[in-house]
């Protein structure tokens, strides 16, 4: 059995799965099956799910707790938010461009953050990170070109469905691949044993700023889709709360599992819209949520396990072979 | 024995103030199995951090083939040449026991991150490379059937295995074993003493083994070096070095 | 305002911080946690001393006592419910935890008292006297005086009584304190009880300066004590003493003189810096891992 064979035809079916899903919804939406409000719902799906699936990158993969991920998004939103207010180029052009900038220069500040993290045992970096976010928030509540505390107004409506479906897919698949890489290996055995890993020939320092400049960058992405959606940045929005919101995506969905994380976004970001009536009491059950599941299994619904199609069907398949051959 | 491969010298280290090591001497020669032994306190696990890269000798040198590579760092010295294992055991728990040994690979792999993103052909031709001789080391220690189960899930003398099979996949000349029959029954010890002889055998490469399992330690060294207080106070044959009565005596706390 | 007035207020601030940062750094040494609900307990300090206020006639040091004690049973509470089931677990997750709680408690009070800020009474009202032309107001002599005497009965407490010792074994190396027949469920509730005591206090002092509290007002207050606890060494009570009044003179300063937008990010900032310089803090002592 060819083990690269099998992946190729794992990624191929995972391709295939997507644009199934995509055309779904796709369809549902251009024909007003699903409503305006519910669409608005989806795209916030899109943004939250890589939101989480970044966040899971350094505090699911490399074992680093991040309490500002809001930060690094406020970065990206902000950046891509002035890049389209100000440049008069097609949207076509000026939209891609301003997520790839929000993008670097959160990863810039992510890479800014990963240096503490080389010296800084777990919890210790896990403040920095909220200082940091604070920081951010502060450092843009007192400048001009930010529009300061009022916020920032007449960004235009970019993100699109299509859009937020085909880059979170993509950032969420890049990060995904990584993790089975050289690359990647090296990223989760930090976790598991720094001493470890370094005594084997880990670069401690170069994967750790890796894994933070991606997370950042992803998150920054993911900020830009955000601002072009909503059209009126304030800095309130990027606060501790929000950083705790994506965090508690991560435990749910199980950290180190990216498509746990992408599960636990979709809900947690459904949820709410259905419980209406219940939104009072919204931060109350997530952090109930956080005591209980750290309680009774900290590991998060999936744990560190990945969810596949391909392999629950071929479990489905040998069930059923199995019973036919008995029968 | 063939020349050496590593030489110790005048190798020191102070703890504030505190002389953990002094003026160590000894070399071992290439595919030479080497004791280390000493009572509890003697600086053994501290004379492993030297040459491992852990810390930066006060005085003196640890030299391989030739080169000079004391105090360049835990990276520096596995990438030259020096493996090693835990007392405690410190094993990637949550990752498979194949990918346990792959992160050892690491540096033998030269894909870069875009080509690991796009996988081409020189991704999968290093991964099936790797996979291949992971899956060979984990036969030699008869761990092939749990590769994809995670490190967590093995026995306790099967996790001491996997922790030497991840050592011999960076490649090294040299192996560093620390205790590695500590909390092992005599079966266990027997046939790590027999693992440990074969690895030698198959690799070409020298060991040098911490241990305060006597018979395992003058079974299959051929030379002891032995430490107390700091200092070597012995250093011969197992023969030799059982008859030393310095030995004795710091054995017996004379 | 002059150079001794911000001094002054600062010394005041300060010694608030340093009586919530030694919740921080008991806790720490002992449980070796962040607890992140710590700030939380000064939130809820403050709206049963309130409470207490207004409904009932008791002197001010009755409302404080009544707040301390009821804050200390809450703290135990919380680590025997929350924490205690992860003790020996990952840092991660007990750090989860913590936060868990901290916004349990906030949307506790949020659904209980509302979002707007309440009006605290006046509890030490009056003059004061005057230091070299500076006028020390009565609040701010109450508040110095209670946190020197508060420090010196927990430093003499932890130093000289057997239950003090036993804490400070248990934090030193719990395997060889509960050997010795030491009850570790025992010191860990007291050092939660004693932050949580301490934290009310330091409540009453806070919100007497600023009268207006709100179920958030523990958050940042609480953080800023914890970078003081940093600041100082986390895990020695005489660091988080000196880190709160560093911090509590450093913001006073930043206040006057630079920008008082500014003065969290500032602080944040200096935490960054100590973390990076010397991460054990000020009156720690640099430790790695064994190998």
């Amino acid at each position: 059995m060819d083990k690269a064979k099998m992946l190729q035809i794992s990624h191929r079916r995972n391709l295939l799965a997507l644009a199934a899903v995509f055309a779904v919804l796709y369809v549902l939406m251009l024909t007003r099956s699903i409503s305006v409000q519910y669409q608005g719902v989806i795209i916030l799906i899109g943004i939250n799910v890589l939101l989480a699936t970044s966040l899971n990158l350094t505090t699911g993969a490399l074992g680093e707790l991040v309490l500002g991920h809001a930060g690094f998004m406020s970065i990206g939103a902000y950046t891509a938010a002035l890049f389209t207010l100000h440049m008069d180029l097609p949207g076509l052009v000026e939209f891609p461009l301003a997520l790839l900038l929000g993008g670097a220069l959160a990863a810039v500040f992510g890479v800014i953050i990963g240096i503490p993290a080389l010296r800084l045992r777990g919890d210790y970096l896990a403040i920095v990170t909220l200082g940091f976010g604070e920081i951010i928030r502060v450092i843009i509540q007192n400048m001009s070109i930010t529009g300061g505390g009022r916020g920032l107004y007449g960004i235009e409506e970019y993100t699109t469905f299509p859009w937020v479906f085909w880059t979170s897919a993509f950032g969420i698949t890049i990060m995904y691949a990584l993790i089975f890489t050289r690359h990647g290996r090296a990223i989760l055995s930090l976790r598991e044993n720094e001493i470890a890993a370094e005594a084997a020939g880990i670069p401690a320092t170069r994967y750790k700023v890796l894994a933070f400049a991606v997370s950042s960058f992803f998150a920054g992405v993911a900020g830009g889709l955000y601002a072009h959606y909503i059209t009126v940045l304030d800095p309130g929005t990027f606060g501790f709360n929000m950083s705790i919101e994506i965090l508690v995506m991560v435990v749910l969905g199980g950290m180190g599992s990216f498509t746990g994380a992408t599960l636990a976004a979709v809900v947690l970001t459904l949820l709410p819209e259905l419980l209406r009536s219940m939104s009072d009491y919204r931060m109350l059950l997530y952090s109930i949520a956080l005591v209980l599941m750290m309680i009774l299994r900290p590991q998060g619904l999936l744990g560190k396990k990945e969810f596949s199609l391909t392999r629950a069907w071929e479990q489905l398949r040998k069930k059923a072979e199995t019973k036919g051959g008995n029968a | 024995m063939g020349q050496a491969l590593l030489k110790v010298e005048h190798l020191g280290i102070s703890f504030k103030g505190l002389r953990a090591l002094d003026d160590v001497n000894f070399e071992i020669p290439t595919s030479g199995i080497i004791g280390l032994i000493g009572p509890n306190g003697a600086g053994k696990t501290t004379l492993f951090n030297l040459l491992t890269g852990v810390y930066t000798p006060t005085d003196g040198a640890v030299i391989l083939d030739g080169e000079v590579i004391s105090g360049k760092g835990m990276g520096y010295t596995v990438l030259h040449g020096i493996s090693r294992t835990f007392q405690n055991i410190r094993l990637f728990r949550d990752m498979t026991v194949l990918d346990n040994v792959k992160v050892a690979m690491h540096h033998k792999m030269h894909y870069n991150l875009l080509e690991s993103l796009i996988k081409t052909r020189r991704y999968w031709a290093e991964e099936e490379q790797a996979d291949r001789e992971a899956l060979e080391l984990l036969e030699v220690f008869g761990l092939r059937e749990k590769a994809d189960m995670p490190a967590s899930g093995l026995s306790y003398g099967q996790q001491r295995k996997l922790e030497i099979a991840r050592a011999l996949a960076a490649s090294p000349k040299l192996l560093l074993l620390d205790e590695p029959a500590a909390g092992m029954n005599n079966t266990e010890t027997r046939d790590l003493m027999e693992t440990i002889a074969f690895i030698r055998q198959k690799f070409g490469i020298a060991i040098l083994l911490i241990e305060h399992d006597m018979p395992l330690v003058m079974g299959v060294c051929e030379r002891i070096v032995v430490l107390d207080y700091g200092r070597v106070i012995a250093n011969g044959t197992p023969d030799e070095v059982r008859a030393d009565p310095r030995v004795i005596g710091a054995y017996l706390g004379g | 305002m002059d150079f001794a007035q911000q001094l002054i207020n600062g010394i005041q601030l300060g010694s608030i911080y340093a009586l919530i940062a030694i919740g921080y750094t008991m806790v720490y040494g002992i449980a070796k946690m962040i607890n992140f609900a710590h700030g939380d307990i000064i939130m809820v300090g403050s709206y049963i001393a309130l409470m207490i206020f207004q409904n009932t006639g008791l002197p001010v040091w009755g409302v404080i006592a009544a707040s301390a004690l009821a804050s200390a049973l809450l703290g135990m509470a919380i680590e025997r419910l929350a924490y205690k089931p992860l003790r020996g677990g990952s840092r991660m997750s007990a750090l989860i935890t913590t936060i868990g709680v901290s916004i349990l408690l906030q949307n506790v009070f949020l659904l209980l008292f509302g979002s707007s800020p309440k009006p605290f009474p006046a509890a030490f009202e009056g003059e004061g006297f005057t230091l070299a032309g500076v006028p020390v107001s009565r609040l701010t002599l109450v508040t110095l005086l209670v946190t020197l005497l508060l420090m010196v009965l927990l430093t003499l407490f932890v130093g000289r009584t057997k239950l003090g010792k036993a804490m400070r074994a248990v934090s030193e190396d719990q395997g060889a304190a509960q050997l010795m027949g030491i009850n570790i469920d025992t010191s860990i509730s007291l050092t939660f009880a004693i932050g949580s005591a301490l934290a009310a206090v330091a409540a009453v002092l806070y919100s007497s300066t600023y009268p207006l509290i709100n179920p958030y007002m523990g958050s940042m207050l609480g953080l800023k004590a914890f970078i003081a606890a940093v600041i100082g060494g986390i895990g020695i009570i005489p660091g988080a003493m000196l880190g709160g009044f560093i911090i509590g003179i450093a913001e006073a300063l930043i206040k006057g003189y630079i920008s008082s937008a500014l003065v969290d990010a500032i602080v944040f900032s200096l935490l960054i810096v100590v973390l990076i310089i010397k991460p054990s803090g000020l009156l720690g002592k640099n430790e790695r891992e064994k190998v």
